[in-house]
């Protein structure tokens, strides 16, 4: 047992390694990180790990990181940062949901920082959970508007807004000292905004229904375009499928997953939301919490794209948006006044 | 036996786990980075140890990694410059360039030109005129400072199509090991079809006289910042100084753990405590080393290309 945890860690490190971005992460982390002290085991717990194992992997793969949308038909997706009012710029790193017109769907892991374990039940390097939380967030809503000359191209409007962080209260991820994701639990969080965003604003409703494997689903975010290259921050969605709904047993938590050919969920898709579009409407499904790689010689790796299903947590997500409706509500009383 | 299947998860915004050590600094940017600097310093002069504190700018709440963004919107002359592919229009370019006429866009030559590969792995690539796309994609991007939400910019976004015009003089020489084994004239003028926006940036002005050593270099580019996750299309702005230049290039004391990609092409502007001019153009992505072409022996050049773009009737700038 103990040799085959070791095993694994050595094998995450030299995957790891490989990657430049990833070495980078764990330098910086490394050269000054100085509290964490817990031990380097990573947790029995790998939902995703075990899962992995049991689907075959079509090796023609091809990464495909959906298309831009340019026609603007997911606006509703915005990108997500911890605010400090202190910077002179917004780090918008992730992505989210606008649910209601006060109301912005991300992960926990966006708004809340890592830190060493406090309570020994934990053995990772590293957890999230919602002590360290940014106590607002900086979203951007973007509106394209494709070119009439030529293809490929759009203008693009941003608009700055900010708002209020609430992770959900079960939030907890377990973060190897690389900074890898080895367990997560309600990787969720909500940031109610100061200002509506516009009585016009098409928003997306949650989906009511629990998603099945083979579900098609609609991936929108603001990631990168392929796995280890750089772009510009630009709305992207494409398509996949779900390919398991996990239900983990230790964390009770439940997960989509997607393995395979099709959109997957790169850096900077982090709270990106999965959709699942019945008759053009698309109704939220997941939140992007962690993508899995496959690391091969020589050839373009695999992905196992994770998503925090949102059905199991709807009472906590109607209650959030019963109190976002009663907060603009209410400021719109005192605008009349 | 087939090879075992190792996973590795991944929390997908880095910043979080970059944010946690919030005041250290990393001079380490990404090894590919660090390895491509180590192949070219054969073919620079040697680089001068860093420039004592007092002669950096007193800029104390700037990231010397990161640079402040143009939220005041005082460079929107500065552009992101990518050649056009019809078979993937999507693609994002790397480059930067700045407007230096209503509808002209100085970059350098091996932004919009590819290296043509050589016969075998022993000689050197190649960048001339004939390599070059004949369209680019002109992005341009407007800030205004929020009101709601200090810090933050609202930002309009808008690309032009224009024509890659390259210096007829252009040649870089790339050697099998990636450095550059010499490089001229590694400048290219884009010519926009038509701009369809009221909006004239001000156009910074040529430099009249050759860098100096120690002169104040403000670079202001759209470069990958891997501390904002490797993403692309934030106008920012760099300082830094002199260090040595020749003929036609310019060497840049920029502080440790500074480079990001996607700099090439972006302006090199002299300060002055009167003025701001154009003195070169960045060739920061190739061969890795901080340095801008020198605008001084091609302004002759510029000068013709800004006189052909300039309507009959309206006074040259």
């Amino acid at each position: 047992m103990t040799a085959s945890a070791g095993t694994r860690l050595s094998l995450l490190q030299a995957v790891s390694s490989s990657l430049a971005l990833l070495a980078v992460t764990s330098l910086m982390l490394g050269g000054c990180a100085a509290g964490p002290t817990a031990s380097l085991d990573p947790p029995t717990l790998t939902p995703w790990d075990s899962a992995s194992e049991a689907h075959g992997l079509d090796t023609r793969f091809v990464i495909y990181k959906g298309v831009a949308d340019h026609t603007n038909r997911y606006r509703s997706v915005v990108s997500v940062g911890r605010y400090d009012p202190n910077a002179t710029e917004t780090d918008e790193t992730c992505s989210g949901a606008l649910i209601e017109r006060r109301l912005v769907l991300t992960a926990g892991h966006c708004v809340c920082l890592p830190h060493a374990p406090t309570i020994p039940e934990d053995r990772s390097a590293f957890v999230i959970d919602g002590t360290r939380c940014a106590a607002e967030a900086a979203v951007n809503v973007v509106s394209y508007t494709p070119s009439q000359k030529f293809a490929g191209a759009a203008r693009a409007v941003s608009e700055p807004y900010k708002g209020k962080v609430v992770p959900h209260p079960e939030l907890k991820l377990w973060l190897s000292r690389k900074g890898m994701a080895l367990g997560a639990r309600a990787d969720l969080a909500v940031i109610f905004l100061d200002e509506d965003v516009g009585a016009d604003f098409p928003v997306t409703a949650l989906s009511t229904e629990e998603v099945q494997p083979g579900t098609p689903i609609t991936i929108a975010g603001y990631g990168l375009r392929e796995w280890n290259a750089r772009s510009s921050r630009i709305r992207r969605f494409g398509e996949n499928r779900i390919t398991e709904v996990l239900r983990e047993a230790v964390s009770g938590s439940h997960y989509l997953l997607t393995v395979g050919e099709g959109a997957h969920i790169l850096r900077g898709d982090s709270g990106a939301p999965c959709f699942h579009v019945i008759g053009g409407t698309p109704f939220v499904v997941g939140i992007a919490t962690v993508v899995a790689s496959e690391k091969r010689e020589e050839e373009e790796p695999q992905f196992l794209s994770v998503f925090t299903s949102t059905n199991q947590y709807l009472p906590w997500l109607r209650e959030q948006l019963g109190r976002a409706k009663a907060l603009r509500q209410r400021d719109t009383g005192k605008n009349r006044r | 036996m087939p090879l075992q299947r190792t996973w590795l998860a991944s929390v997908l915004p880095f910043i979080t786990v970059l944010a946690a050590c919030g005041g250290c600094s990393s001079e380490s940017p990404a090894p590919s980075d660090s390895s491509r600097a180590r192949s070219a310093s054969d073919s620079m002069p040697p680089r001068a140890s860093p420039a004592p504190s007092d002669m950096l700018p007193d800029k104390g709440e700037v990231s010397p990694q990161r640079g402040e963004v143009d939220v005041e919107n005082r460079h929107s002359s500065v552009v992101m410059v990518r050649p056009y592919d019809p078979l993937n229009p999507e693609d994002d370019g790397g480059c930067g360039g700045i407007q230096i006429a209503p509808l002209l866009v100085l970059t350098a030559g091996h932004c919009v030109c590819v290296a043509r590969k050589p016969a075998n792995l022993t000689e050197v690539a190649r960048i001339e005129p004939s390599t070059c796309a004949r369209e680019a994609i002109v992005t341009t991007v407007t800030y205004e400072p929020s009101k709601k939400v200090p810090g933050a910019a609202r930002s309009w976004t808008r690309a032009d199509m224009g024509t890659v015009r390259p210096h007829p003089a252009l040649q870089v020489l790339i050697g099998p090991d990636g450095s550059v084994t010499s490089s001229r004239a590694d400048l290219a003028i884009i010519l926009l079809d038509e701009l369809e926006e009221d909006v004239t940036p001000a156009i910074v002005p040529l430099a009249e006289t050759e860098a100096q050593k120690g002169d104040s270099i403000l670079t202001v580019s759209y470069g990958y910042e891997e501390s904002v996750g490797g993403a692309y299309g934030t106008r920012r702005l760099r300082r830094s100084h002199v260090l040595t230049s020749t003929d036609e290039r310019v060497w840049l004391d920029e502080p440790a753990g500074s480079h990001s990609q996607g700099n090439s092409g972006s302006p090199c502007l002299r300060e002055t405590p009167r003025s701001v001019e154009l003195l070169g153009v960045s060739s920061r992505d190739l061969g890795g080393a901080p340095t801008c072409t020198s605008i001084h022996p091609y302004r002759d050049w510029l000068r013709d290309e800004i006189q052909r773009a300039t309507p009959k009737g309206s006074a040259p700038p």
